[in-house]
């Protein structure tokens, strides 16, 4: 943890996050055997020890082996892969021929638990000092599922398939098993990789690449990549790809035939999204960024400079805004994750709700009508009935927690995506918009390719905007708070005496539930004006009295609805007048859609 | 005027109107009440126009899941007690349109009468609203399923194709009820022999008529509904929320109307299904 004005000073010197030192450089080569479906080759390994103290052993991520068979964790967490791998759809990373400085390691120092490896060091590896690691690998490739595989079309999108090493932060060994709900962490490092493939395909990849040489039946592809925390490709026969260029980053389009109707759609999402990123928080630093249309298993999956999405066969065109949610969604995952590596594993709200997030403004200010379901005229957006879904979990759990500990993927998903969103909007309310949207943009400088947990995202936030936000995080971050503010009663009375006719208006507002966070009350009157007071929103009930020059309207807490963790809006507001009219009306919309049903079954 | 409300198609689809519309304020009176208590004096009532937003729905749900429960066990209570009753009307309804004034037999304008023939057909129309259930799901089955074969070729071709497997399912439902009005007989049993006498002569010209008259009135509704889309796009005021009223009740009454003309065109295809059965049977 950094202390808050540490951190201040840090920003603003750019001393945080910039690391010194990648941990380590990879070197593989590998061929795609296309027929059988797997991929073998090398890889060298330079690997600098980060942390402080010596190492005793190095531990990597064989990911690809939560799906060997159906004893994995994952599989037990994950009942839909278990009847897949279960089927035959299996996938497996072996590993041969493993060297430490040259020299072969011994089976007694290889452990191996799940899907990690540890290996033994002949001798402890001091902080700051080198050891080369080597290995043969074969890496046997299923059907598209759980973000890896080849799809219908024979494309191939081939991630975290490789040896891994674990990544660390603030000098602690990451060695988490590959669970159902988790996702990854790796450190930063230096990729060069060459792959051989069928000369018909199309090869895009993490880095810049090029096409090195190729014959009747083999093309060779290399590809490097600096200060990226992983190595991912697509590549396959089927395949368009487009090119095009914004703000210095070459795009490419790698699109199937289904996909290449939505070229536009991409091509504009993408470049907003860009744009809009790296306005708000940092320029996109990379020189490429590749959009390619595969079957992951999943809608989209975020990869250093990579995204896949599915476009095929996903009802995309009958799906409000999917595509280009999607899309804006991975995008921001390219810092929410891929620079401000954070950990995926124990921290997974701090990629996803940040996504989820950033997702949701670039979609709003997008300047299109999109993501919402239009039934007749009556539009819903997508955003207010994932709200609506988020709510009514009534937060079960906190939205900081390891996501193996979330005991089913909807309780995951509703955590670290929805409520997450929620909770940084609530604080963007809270903070207000420009001191928030700075304490956001301060917090990505300070961890620019860098390994933040929550306490240096408290940090930087308090720092940058010099608000106390332990209880917030307490309450809506590592805790459960649920928040409801309601208008109890609206009184007034004329003051007589007074040479000036006035009314001294008398208002109760009440804490509903036990999450605390300040309100804006607002008293509108007859004469048009209206009085704005903070209310800090803690106590259970307050009473609040205004000597006005006119009658009040109404009297309400957040008006402008700005705080969706709020779970119940309609108690914010109370007004003199009476809505008879407007409720009649809309009384009438309903029994006529009673109505018509009837009528239709005479 | 008086030539209108002598009209007995449009008197039948007044009558059929108004049971529509006891039975939507019934079955939702218990859920406007509560709405009442929470919305009455809430900012929130701005949200409910031109329909209710997503958020308030979503906050009512959320906050009142209790109640909702409660409210929709007592809209399936009311919907299950005004059925019979909506029934029991609705024989009297068909008898108004089917019976000319010379047969001599029963006048529907009559309360007595129309109470006797209410009471008579009651219990056969009662097994046609639960046998309806399987016929539509049955109609809704096949619609679906042709729909996703047509469906290749346009979406609104699959949108036919659902349509006229429902209009088939309602026209069936409508001549067992015909059959109960004219025959006198609440078997379902005999409706069905009567009309797989009649009907196989006549179903071109039942599909049609029924087609036809489905068709124009569903072009009717459209041109109604682009009108109330376009009020329903304006700003909130009393005027509009009127106008708005009164477009919604004329589609309702259009839809009537073109029910009760159905059941007049398969009245008359049915009697005439009937002359020409009854001819063969007398060559034969």
């Amino acid at each position: 943890m950094i202390p808050a004005f540490m951190a201040a000073c840090w920003i603003n010197a750019g001393l945080i996050a910039l690391p010194a030192v990648l941990p380590a450089s990879y070197e593989i080569r590998v061929q795609l055997n296309d027929s059988s479906r797997t991929l073998a080759g090398s890889q060298q390994i330079r690997f600098i020890n980060p942390t402080s103290q010596p190492l005793e052993s190095i531990c990597f991520h064989l990911y690809p082996n939560a799906f060997k068979d159906t004893s994995t964790v994952f599989c037990r967490e994950n009942p839909r892969t278990k009847s897949k791998v279960a089927s035959g759809n299996i996938a497996r990373l072996d590993l041969s021929e493993i060297k430490l400085n040259g020299i072969k390691v011994q089976p007694d120092n290889i452990e191996i638990s799940g899907t990690l490896l540890y290996m033994g060091l002949p001798a402890p590896l001091k902080p700051g000092r080198s050891i080369d690691i080597s290995m043969n690998f074969e890496l046997l490739i299923p059907a598209a599922m759980e973000r890896f595989g080849y799809d219908s079309n024979g494309n191939y999108i081939i991630s975290h398939w490789y040896p891994i090493i674990c990544g660390y932060q603030k000098g602690e060994l990451i060695d988490r098993e590959y669970h159902s709900n988790s996702e990854f962490f790796s450190n930063f490092s230096k990729y060069d990789v060459t792959v051989a493939l069928p000369a018909d395909f199309k090869f895009g990849s993490t880095g810049e690449f090029e096409q090195i040489s190729s014959n009747d039946s083999v093309a060779v592809w290399h590809a490097a990549a600096d200060t990226v925390i992983d190595f991912a490709f697509v590549c396959g026969p089927r395949f368009t790809v487009f090119e095009t260029d914004t703000l210095g980053i070459r795009l490419y389009y790698m699109l199937t035939p289904n996909g290449v109707p939505f070229y536009q759609k991409t091509d504009s999402i993408t470049k907003y999204s860009l744009a809009y990123l790296s306005d708000r928080l940092f320029q996109y630093p990379y020189k490429n960024y590749i959009v390619a249309d595969i079957n992951s298993g999943s809608q989209g999956l975020e990869l250093p400079g990579l995204v896949a999405v599915v476009y095929s066969g996903s009802g995309l065109e009958r799906t409000a805004g999917i595509l280009e949610v999607t899309i804006a969604h991975e995008t921001a995952h390219q810092w929410f994750y891929g620079m401000i590596a954070t950990n995926e594993t124990d921290d997974p709200w701090l990629d996803e709700g940040f996504a989820s997030y950033y997702e949701d403004k670039i979609i709003e200010s997008f300047g299109e009508d999109i993501y919402s379901i239009n039934l007749a005229g009556w539009k819903i957006p997508i955003s207010s009935l994932e709200r609506n879904a988020v709510l009514q979990d009534k937060a079960s759990f906190p939205i900081d927690m390891p996501s193996w500990e979330y005991p089913s993927w909807g309780s995951y998903s509703g955590a670290v995506y929805g409520r997450a969103r929620l909770v940084l909007e609530s604080l963007e309310y809270f903070l207000g918009q420009d001191s928030f949207d700075k304490a956001m943009k301060d917090y990505a400088v300070a961890y620019r390719f860098g390994h933040p947990d929550s306490d240096d995202l408290r940090d930087v936030l308090e720092a940058s905007t010099e608000r106390e936000l332990l209880d917030f995080f307490n309450m809506f971050v590592k805790g459960t708070a649920r928040i409801d503010y309601s208008v109890e009663s609206l009184e007034f009375r004329e003051i007589t005496g007074d040479s000036i006719l006035s009314y001294l208006v008398t208002v109760h507002v009440k804490r509903e539930l036990d999450g605390k966070l300040p309100q804006v009350l607002s008293v509108g009157l007859a004469d048009g004006a209206r009085i704005d007071t903070l209310w800090d929103g803690r106590a259970k009930f307050r009473e609040f009295e205004f000597r006005t020059g006119s009658i009040p309207e109404f009297a309400a807490l957040d008006m402008v609805q700005a705080c969706p963790l709020d779970e119940n809006m309609i108690n914010n507001s109370l007004y003199r007048e009476n809505w008879t009219g407007r409720i009649m009306a809309f009384e009438w919309d309903s029994i006529f859609i009673i109505e018509l049903l009837a009528s239709l079954l005479l | 005027m008086r030539k209108i409300l002598k009209n007995k198609i449009l008197i039948a689809s007044f009558l059929f109107t108004f049971l529509d519309l006891l039975q939507g304020f019934l079955v939702l009176a218990p859920f406007f009440i509560f709405l009442r208590t929470f919305l009455e004096k809430s900012g929130a009532a701005l949200k409910l126009w031109p329909f209710m937003s997503v958020d308030v729905l979503g906050d009512i749900v959320i906050n009142n899941s209790g109640a909702i429960g409660m409210f929709l066990i007592s809209a399936v209570v009311i919907y299950v007690v005004y059925i019979p009753l909506k029934t029991l009307a609705a024989g009297a309804i068909y008898g108004l349109i089917i019976f000319r004034n010379d047969d001599g037999r029963i006048s529907p304008a009559n309360a007595g009468d129309f109470l006797r023939l209410s009471t008579d057909v009651w219990i056969g129309f009662i097994k046609v609203a639960v046998f309806g259930v399987i016929v539509y799901l049955v109609a809704l089955f096949l619609g679906i399923s042709f729909g996703e074969i047509f469906g290749r070729f346009s979406k609104l071709l699959r949108l036919a194709v659902v349509f006229i497997f429902l209009l088939a399912g309602s026209t069936l439902l409508q001549i067992l009820r015909i059959n109960i009005i004219s025959s006198g007989d609440i078997s379902l049993r005999t409706g069905f022999k009567s009309i797989l006498r009649i009907v196989p002569g006549s179903l071109v010209r039942l599909l049609i008529g029924n087609i036809s008259v489905a068709a124009a009135g569903l072009a009717v509704v459209l041109i109604l509904f682009i009108g109330l889309k376009g009020i329903k796009n304006m700003d909130w005021n009393p005027a509009r929320v009127l106008v708005s009223i009164v477009l919604q009740q004329m589609i309702v009454f259009v839809v009537c109307l073109g029910q009760s003309i159905r059941i007049n065109f398969n009245y008359s295809v049915m009697k005439r299904g009937e002359d020409d059965a009854l001819g063969r049977a007398e060559l034969g």
